[in-house]
């Protein structure tokens, strides 16, 4: 079983090199661990899939789920509630990509680092 | 899903091994973020956590509390490369697809909210308020609120939302609740229209989404009950009072305005009304003079009002609404579903009344359907109808109302099936159905012929044809394209007839019954008939490609070729051959009456009288313009055929690149409806491409005097023709210009140049005027 591969080739156990530039990060299991992200990157790939506040321009505040991002910090929120003054009725919204230029400010619902998603 | 992460993977062994080896790499590794922490490994795990009780209200959220990262977040961002994604796992093309811009103007209903903003007012609130009267209010109030509301409707009927633009008006929620008699009656009209309307639609089901918004606030619809039926009386009587009350006053245009306005709604109302009503009235003769008397009533109105426009009150700069008083415009913009919120842009009122005239005019166009008595002219008459009036939904719904109440009836109460076997004795007359010939009361025969209509009206399809002309004209294709297949079946079983009643002939004439065998004496009349409809589907099919520009201009010489090598000719034989029947069955007729009177009786004298004039219209050809027309059609195919030939050998016709091209697949994609059909017999690529490269074989030069000599054709048949409409006279431009075009071509001018020419649609959907650049 040493022997991998049909043609006979010998396979190395190569080391894992990830393509440069990265076209995609995601949160999904395979990148999960991968040592090779930039700082940022994995930070965006942390955030991912929380809940993310912005306040946009015009005074809105939009509360979603935290779905993609590009350089130009263009954000998609799912699940998104726009409120016009916090604490009033909100409006559900569903996907919504908010452009970066209209963004003020962001904020993540920043998890107990004891307790994990996990155990809720 | 290693695919991204892995260097080129020489084969598939290789990536399982390299993906093997990162996870051992990785799980020897401390962890910088825990599994916890990044998410979850298991995507099911993460779809139910997303979409568990806990998580599903966004509204429950922070869980922790918020932390401010808006610069950390920036720097990251700055991290990605251009056109990079940081994406959820769960993320995909349908939640990119489906997400709602921010801030765009379009998509953005919550835009321009100020947080000091007051709520928008509902009817109670404004009351309360003071913002809205509910007596006493002056004329130019009630023309601005009667303009503004028009508006509205016409708003409506051009496809918005009847919350964003109907009930944006605080007068209709609850009209009752209005003092002033003639806007409570002209608001209760306008409601009970909204569901009139709503009813002929909904009836008619020619509307697509793109075309109407049948669903509305329907509780606040169902707050008043509807009934309509009392409308015409009550706008009446408020009418006449303020007429009287005009006469007492100096000047009294103000209030004549208010009532050109109410008596407008009337009689549109009434037409509406009696539209709707159609399905359930004995004569229909009687009620479309009715409707026709009301539209010239209110098509003489509309000058009065546009007239007095000025004399309502307008709407103010930069404000939405349509109208100062009695409108909110957002009130419904935040129960819009979420996918729906779009800006609303009410039409202004000199173009909604415009439009009202024009639909006035369509309503009356669409009465004359009630002369089309066989299919033949009706498909004509709704074809005609969806070029000159395809783009309004109400007039087409109106047309369908007007000409079948429902699928099984025709004109009123006649049945579909008696409609068709009229319609196929008016156009081309099988002897077995003229009732006065021998076979008629024959069972066998009468069996045959029943089995056949009724087997028409249960395959829809002749009903389908009219009914898809009803749709606007970007969903008629696709309709089409499934009609065309229906058609196989119908001219299988209408071949089956027609050999049917050619073996009984033969069979009679066996028996030495020379009569009866004569009167079955039976040509191919009923494929003809059926025949003769699947063509013209085809051809509109295939030529609506060219309005919808669907076609690359490299594709245009297949398109063009179809028409000029076999449909135009097929519709110009079975029209011929039709002519040819009735002609050969007039003389048989003729003669037989000769022989008639010869034997001699009294009556034969005034037989003979009754038979001349009708004689000489026969002689007229019935299908004689038809005919020319197709004629001028197949030249203008043929021209483009070879024109568009021509300039594919110079070098002329952008190509795609070769990598990227399969003209087989795309020729039979455009083909795709006829080739399920046995007649006519569906013709392959490998067919095509002998012809073409055959055609092909001259010089270009030759190729471009051949097409000019079609252009030519085109014109010369167009000339002929007697007082030609429009249509025909747009067509005669294109011809002559594309003549000279072609012949300037075929001189060798601008030989050097490889431009492509522009193909100008503007004068016809189907063919352009070539223009060199």
């Amino acid at each position: 079983m040493t022997d991998l591969s049909i043609t006979g080739q010998q396979v190395q156990a190569q080391q894992f090199i990830p393509t440069e530039p990265f076209r995609i990060t995601t949160n999904a299991p395979h990148q999960m661990n991968d040592v090779s992200l930039t700082p940022g990157r994995k930070k965006l790939q942390k955030w991912l899939g929380r809940v993310l506040r912005i306040v946009i321009t015009d005074g809105r505040v939009l509360i979603g789920f935290f779905n993609c991002t590009d350089r130009d910090a263009n954000i998609v929120l799912s699940m998104c509630a726009e409120y016009l003054v916090e604490g009033q009725e909100p409006r559900l919204l569903g996907n919504v990509m908010v452009p970066g230029k209209h963004i003020v400010s962001c904020c993540i619902d920043e998890p107990d680092p004891q307790s994990s998603l996990l155990v809720q | 899903m290693n695919g991204s992460s892995v260097v080129e993977p020489p084969d598939f062994q290789a990536a399982t091994a390299a993906a093997a080896a990162a996870a051992r790499a990785s799980s020897s590794e401390q962890d910088e973020w825990s599994a916890s922490e990044c998410g979850f490994l298991d995507p099911e795990v993460q779809r139910v956590m997303r979409s568990g009780s806990a998580a599903e209200d966004i509204t429950q959220y922070p869980m922790h509390g918020w932390v401010d990262v808006t610069k950390e977040f920036h720097d990251a961002c700055a991290e990605l490369q251009p056109g990079e994604l940081a994406q959820d796992m769960l993320f995909g093309l349908f939640e990119a697809m489906s997400a709602i811009e921010i801030m765009d103007p379009k998509m953005d209903v919550g835009m321009g909210f100020d947080k000091q903003d007051l709520p928008p007012p509902s009817f109670e609130a404004a009351i309360a308020m003071g913002a809205i009267k509910l007596d006493d209010l002056t004329p130019s109030e009630l023309i601005g609120i009667f303009d503004a509301l028009f508006s509205c409707i016409v708003s409506w009927l051009e496809g918005n939302s009847m919350d964003q633009v109907l009930f944006t008006c605080l007068y209709l929620h609850a009209p009752s609740k209005i003092k002033d008699k003639a806007l409570r009656v002209f608001c209760t009209a306008v409601r009970n229209l909204i569901v009139v309307i709503k009813n002929i639609i909904a009836g008619a089901a020619v509307n697509e989404e793109e075309d109407f918004q049948l669903y509305g606030n329907s509780a606040l619809l169902g707050a008043e009950k509807a009934q309509p039926a009392t409308i015409f009386g009550s706008l009446k009587e408020v009418e006449d009072e303020l007429v009287r009350k005009s006469k007492q006053l100096a000047a009294p245009e103000d209030w004549m305005a208010v009532v050109h306005r109410l008596r407008f709604m009337r009689h549109l109302f009434q037409v509406i009304y009696q539209v709707e009503q159609m399905a359930n009235i004995e004569s229909s003769e009687e009620t479309m003079n009715e409707i026709y008397k009301n539209l010239n009533v209110a098509s003489e109105l509309l000058p009065l009002i546009r007239r007095t426009l000025d004399r309502g009150t307008q709407p103010e700069k930069g404000s939405e609404a349509p109208n100062p008083m009695g409108f909110s415009p957002r009130i419904h913009d935040r129960s819009q579903p979420p996918a729906f919120p779009r800006s609303i842009k009410i039409r202004d009122r000199p173009a909604s009344y415009q439009f009202l005239e024009e639909m006035v005019t369509r309503f009356k166009y669409a009465c004359k359907v009630i002369r089309h008595k066989d299919y033949y002219s009706a498909l004509n008459f709704f074809i005609e109808y969806s070029k000159k009036s395809g783009q309004c939904i109400l007039s087409r719904s109106v047309l369908q109302s007007l000409f079948s109440a429902n699928i099984r009836v025709a004109h009123g109460k006649q049945p579909m099936k008696q409609f068709l076997r009229h319609s196929v004795q008016i156009f081309n007359s099988p002897p077995v159905l003229n009732t006065k010939h021998p076979v008629a009361a024959d069972p066998k025969v009468q069996q045959h012929l029943e089995n056949f209509f009724r087997y028409c009206i249960n395959m829809n399809t002749f009903t389908q044809f009219i009914r898809i002309c009803g749709f606007n004209r970007a969903r008629q294709r696709d309709k089409l394209a499934r009609l065309i297949e229906n058609f196989d079946t119908i001219q299988v079983d209408a071949a089956r007839l027609d050999s049917l009643m050619n073996q009984l002939a033969n069979e009679k004439a066996m028996e030495g019954n020379e009569p009866l065998s004569t009167a079955l004496k039976h040509s191919t009349h009923f494929s003809t008939w059926v025949l003769y409809n699947c063509f013209r589907a085809m051809f509109i099919f295939l030529m609506s490609g060219f309005e919808l520009e669907l076609y690359a201009v490299h594709e245009f010489l297949y398109i063009y070729w179809y028409p000029y090598e076999f449909l135009v000719g097929f519709l110009v034989s079975a029209l011929t051959r039709t002519e040819n029947i009735l002609l050969a069955q007039e003389e048989y007729a003729e003669h037989q009456s000769k022989i008639q009177s010869n034997s001699g009786s009294g009556g034969a004298a005034k037989n003979r009288k009754a038979a001349k004039p009708k004689k000489n219209k026969k002689q007229q050809r019935p299908y004689r313009a038809e005919i020319v027309f197709y004629h001028a059609l197949l030249s203008l195919c043929g021209g483009m055929y070879k024109a568009m030939g021509a300039l594919t050998k110079d070098g002329r016709v952008r190509l795609p690149l070769s990598k990227f091209d399969n003209e087989e697949i795309r020729y039979n994609r455009r083909f795709l409806p006829f080739a399920t059909l046995t007649s006519p017999p569906p013709v392959s690529y490998v067919e095509f491409k002998n012809i073409r490269d055959h055609m092909m074989r001259p010089s270009a030069e030759e190729l471009y005097s051949y097409a000019a000599k079609h252009f030519d054709q085109a014109r010369n048949v167009l000339e002929s023709i007697q007082n030609p409409d429009q249509e025909m006279l747009d067509l005669l431009q294109i011809a002559r210009t594309n003549f000279v075009v072609m012949n300037v071509l075929a001189r060798g001018h601008q030989k050097e140049v490889k431009r492509q020419p522009e193909f100008d649609f503007s004068k016809h959907n189907y063919f352009p005027i070539i223009k060199l650049k």
